[in-house]
């Protein structure tokens, strides 16, 4: 056995660059998500068309994702995995390029996004484009970590690289799976998916996002700088095989369990429930090795402020992924679906988890990798006390604004009127606890200022020649096939095999897996394709799971430009397009949306958030003038609205240039326009949007609206769940039966589709 | 805690050691519950529903609610409000407020604020599109007018706020507002007031 020492030489630069990064997009992506809870119920703070609550709010989440958390996440791995494997990264050109591209996709992205070039789903946003870009930069990634994974010195592969690992995976597949498109710009393009596939498909995605981007890697991280910093061994190695195996299994099949009760089949409903449940105990094993890992370090979390953030990060953890599975039971997501309670809950998980796991350990490698002691220790506790208060104001907020607004969905009066008949009138009551969540949300900023501040002069008063590179001398990998010691027969024969083997598992079976990087990558890439099959497959495959409806037909060129509108502006991300069948939702809004309606949708426009009300049945609801007056001035039509003003609408005109490149595009993706269609498609836009301007021209609107964006918006808004016909739920007794005079003649009896605002609970002034 | 009950694997990454304790029992134990629950849960599910399930349970629900409101209204029967009521609350302050909050609430936002008519008809001038009786415009205020946009209210809106409503657009007839809409509809002569006016 040869015991020769190595010497290495850690690349700390580009770990000090990563975490220099991270800093930095963590206090925008809080910034943007303050100034977003302000947006969201001062109206008027929104700068149309820019810097807008649709536009800015997908700037917060993909800043806060995918700048400050994936930065983060770069960082702490190619800190990390160097000093695990006892080797420089394998390639510093390499990582250059990673860095310095990651951050220009961020600031292109940034830019993309406020001038409103969007994909229209969520966490997905980003141009087409720069979704190639990334998929490159993660091939760098990967090229970069399992590069180092080779060059190693330590045969065994410690636990945090699983994790890393596995993130590395499944990133890799959900990033390529979501984001199949067909363009019809450089910027823009329209996904292959349409309606109830896209849905399924961008929930894989967003669900995994949270398990591949913000759970793997963190647990990867948790477990090299939790035992680093506490100076404790890891509470138990078989109970990191379990969780980890159990997670990367389990998590992917959960996705569905963000459309419960949609027009998602309720087999996939119910798989994503189920599994969700099952997903709990493998979330809760790394939070009890994370905590059980402090056993015997409790009295350093009273002075540590690292430590301190970390126990916290860890207990949210535990406490968020106890509420994820509670909220994917579908009677319990019933209520809390489209409401505040949602965003509590992702909040729990960005701020208590993340946002702290990564205080933690910025505060302890910071002064690490600047060779320098922490600039103030009182400050990050300061930092701690603040950012902990904020957190459970954002999140008790944010509890009591969902469950409110959902009980105010839902209340009837006995005589079979919806209690709250006008939408607006369940926002208003919010407010309050918009204003509690800005405080909250300003606190943990006003922390994460501290922490600029602190890490800042902590850098500042690093010493001279720090930016060398740390050595240590580290043995070179033992040889795989080690001799039978004392052995007279050459290495090659059987019984040294055997004695291989015997040696192997007498450290059991997964000891010699994590030597054999290959297999378990191939494992890890199985394990998560699985459950993503087993969801996909059916849904592509069978027809019955997407049932077809013969009225449901393509929109008309002048409602995909419309559309597009629909989209560049955001309204998705408060507005929802799926009536659930509940009696308060088909009293509410109309009949149920059906998995027939979307199959022309690239993208799936269902949403997430109610704000405003659901606009699936907008179509023929209210008058065209309504629309106009409404997006031009919101309180005009709705008062106390809270949505943002568009007045460019009424004054940009609508794109002509590009409906060939988008019917084109519609084509290859099985649209059925035909050529006349594609040839028309101008003169047909020009004939609708007339139409349009001149019937909100008899309504006493303005006159010149013909060519405007406007025109398009609503020839689109118009256009949303007509295209099957339905009735309102019958009475058995009503006004409206015994309603005293038979002389005015009602034009009410029509049963044709166009008898809008069937369930009376419509109000113009719920349009928010 | 003492060190010596947790056996310590023998190797170390980064100076990171590991014990080799065991899983929690408590844990385990949930994790086979949840896997048990599941099977148990699908076996019921299969059996129990038929598919399209959501919308068997929501017909269903919507028959279960329509008898409770059938004997709802059986025990508390509607009654719409005769002429002499609607005219006499015309005249009635406190019901004209109420009225007027509600108008300017729902009406206002397409018949303007001071009715004189805006993406929907002015509501002061004496031309009415769908009678202008008061009674009739009461019913036109339930049962609504969906083609042209305007909305059956007599399923969101109580009963008595409703003829609120219809009083205090009586009480503004004959009123000038600024920017008033031309007028639509048959010419009809408002009911005269009890007391005049």
């Amino acid at each position: 056995m040869t015991t020769e020492l190595e010497t290495v030489r850690y690349d700390d630069k580009i770990a000090r660059m990563f975490f220099g990064a991270t800093i930095a997009w963590a206090a925008v992506a809080m910034i943007v998500g303050v100034t977003i809870a302000a947006l969201l119920f001062l109206p008027n703070l929104n700068l149309a068309p820019y810097l807008t609550f649709g536009r800015l709010r997908p700037l917060h989440t993909n800043a806060a994702i995918f700048a400050f958390c994936g930065n983060l996440i770069f960082a702490g791995t190619y800190h990390s995995i160097q000093r695990l494997l006892k080797t420089r990264l394998y390639s510093d050109v390499i990582s250059r390029v990673h860095f310095w591209g990651w951050q220009l996709l961020i600031v292109a992205g940034a830019f993309a996004l406020v001038f409103g070039h969007t994909q229209g789903k969520e966490y997905a946003e980003l141009p087409w484009i720069l979704d190639i870009v990334i998929a490159f930069l993660w091939v760098l990634f990967a090229v970069n970590v399992f590069g180092t994974i080779a060059i190693r010195r330590e045969r065994h592969l410690y636990v945090a690289i699983w994790f890393y690992i596995a993130t590395i995976v499944a990133v890799a597949i959900l990033h390529i799976g979501n984001s199949i498109v067909v363009p019809y710009s450089w910027l823009d393009s329209y996904p292959a998916y349409s309606g109830v596939k896209d849905a399924l498909m961008q929930w894989w995605y967003g669900h995994n996002a949270v398990a591949f981007f913000l759970t793997t890697p963190f647990l990867g991280l948790m477990y090299y700088y939790l035992p680093k910093a506490a100076d404790r061994p890891v509470f138990s190695y078989k109970l990191s095989i379990l969780h980890f195996w159990s997670l990367v299994f389990v998590y992917i099949w959960a996705g569905p369990h963000h459309l419960h009760y949609t027009a998602l089949p309720e087999w996939a409903s119910t798989l994503g429930m189920l599994f969700s449940l099952i997903l709990w105990m493998p979330s809760w094993g790394g939070m009890v090795n994370g905590l059980f890992t402090l056993r015997g370090a409790w009295e350093k979390v009273r002075e540590e402020p690292v430590l301190k953030f970390f126990v916290v990060g860890v207990t949210y953890y535990g406490m968020s992924t106890f509420e994820g599975p509670m909220l994917a039971i579908k009677s319990v997501n019933a209520v809390s679906h489209y409401t505040d309670w949602t965003i509590g809950h992702v909040h729990a998980g960005t701020l208590g988890w993340n946002s702290f796991m990564a205080f933690a350990i910025l505060y302890w490698v910071v002064p690490r990798l600047w060779h320098t002691p922490l600039f103030s220790k009182s400050l990050a506790t300061v930092h701690f006390w603040i950012a902990t208060v904020g957190l459970i104001l954002y999140q008790v907020s944010m509890w009591v604004a969902g469950i409110t607004q959902a009980m105010m969905w839902r209340a009837f009066e006995p005589d079979g009127r919806l209690t709250y008949p006008d939408f607006i009138e369940t926002v208003v009551t919010l407010v309050p606890m918009y204003w509690v969540r800005l405080l909250g949300g300003s606190l943990f900023l006003t922390g994460m200022c501290l922490a600029l501040y602190n890490l800042h002069r902590t850098i500042g008063a690093a010493p001279k020649g720090y930016e060398a590179d740390e050595e240590v001398q580290a043995p070179a990998l033992e040889s795989k096939s080690a001799t039978v010691p004392g052995a007279t027969t050459a290495p090659n024969t059987y019984d040294h095999a055997l004695y291989r083997v015997q040696q192997a598992i007498s450290h059991g079976i997964h000891r010699v897996l994590e030597r054999h990087i290959v297999v378990f990558t191939v494992l890890v890439a199985l394990a998560v394709a699985v459950g993503s099959l087993v969801e996909a497959v059916p849904m592509f495959v069978d027809d019955s799971n997407v049932k077809t409806i013969a009225s449901v037909k393509p929109y008309t060129p002048l409602e995909v430009v419309g559309r597009d509108i629909y989209l560049r502006e955001g309204c998705y991300n408060c507005h929802s397009q799926m009536v659930r069948p509940f009696r308060h939702e088909t009293e509410r809004y109309g009949e149920y949306s059906k998995a027939g309606e979307f199959v022309y949708d690239h993208p799936f426009q269902w949403g997430s958030k109610r704000t405003g009300p659901d606009l699936h049945r907008v179509g023929g609801k209210y008058p065209h003038l309504w629309h106009v007056r409404h997006m031009d001035d919101p309180p005009s039509t709705t008062p106390g609205s809270i949505m943002p003003a568009f007045p460019h609408l009424l004054t940009d005109d609508y794109s002509v240039d590009d409906i060939t490149a988008k019917l084109e595009a519609f084509r290859t993706l099985g649209v059925p326009y035909g050529d006349n269609d594609v040839a028309g498609a101008e003169a047909s836009m020009k004939t609708q949007a007339e139409q349009i301007a001149v019937e909100i021209a008899l309504q006493r609107g303005p006159k010149d609206l013909a060519s405007k964006e406007v025109a398009a918006l609503i020839a689109y808004l118009q256009r949303l769940g007509t295209d099957i016909q339905w009735r309102p739920v019958e009475r058995p007794a009503s006004l409206a039966t015994v309603a005293p005079a038979k002389e005015a003649a009602q034009a009410g009896d029509e049963a044709s589709k166009k008898e809008d605002a069937p369930t009376g609970a419509a109000n113009p002034a719920g349009g928010e | 805690m003492d060190e010596n009950e947790n056996k310590l694997l023998e190797h170390a990454a980064d100076g990171i050691q590991e014990y080799d304790n065991p899983l929690p029992g408590w844990l385990l134990a949930i994790l086979y519950a949840s896997i048990v629950f599941s099977v148990v849960y699908v076996g019921f599910y299969a059996l129990a529903f038929a598919p399209d399930s959501y919308d068997a349970e929501l017909r269903q629900e919507e028959i279960a609610d329509r008898a409770v409101l059938q004997a709802y209204f059986n025990a508390n029967p509607l009654v719409p409000p005769s002429t002499e009521n609607l005219l006499a609350e015309a005249v009635d302050v406190d019901v004209l407020s109420k009225g007027a909050g509600r108008f300017a609430k729902t009406c206002a936002s397409c018949h303007g604020e001071a009715a004189q008519g805006l993406i929907g008809p002015n509501l002061v001038d004496n031309q009415w599109l769908h009678g202008g009786k008061v009674t009739q415009i009461f019913n036109t205020v339930v049962k609504g007018v969906p083609a042209k946009g305007m909305p059956p209210w007599g399923r969101a809106i109580p009963p008595e706020e409703i003829a609120a409503v219809v009083s205090y657009i009586r009480s503004l007839q004959g009123s000038h507002p600024d920017n008033p809409k031309p007028g639509e509809g048959e010419v009809v002569e408002p009911e005269p007031m009890p007391q005049g006016r």
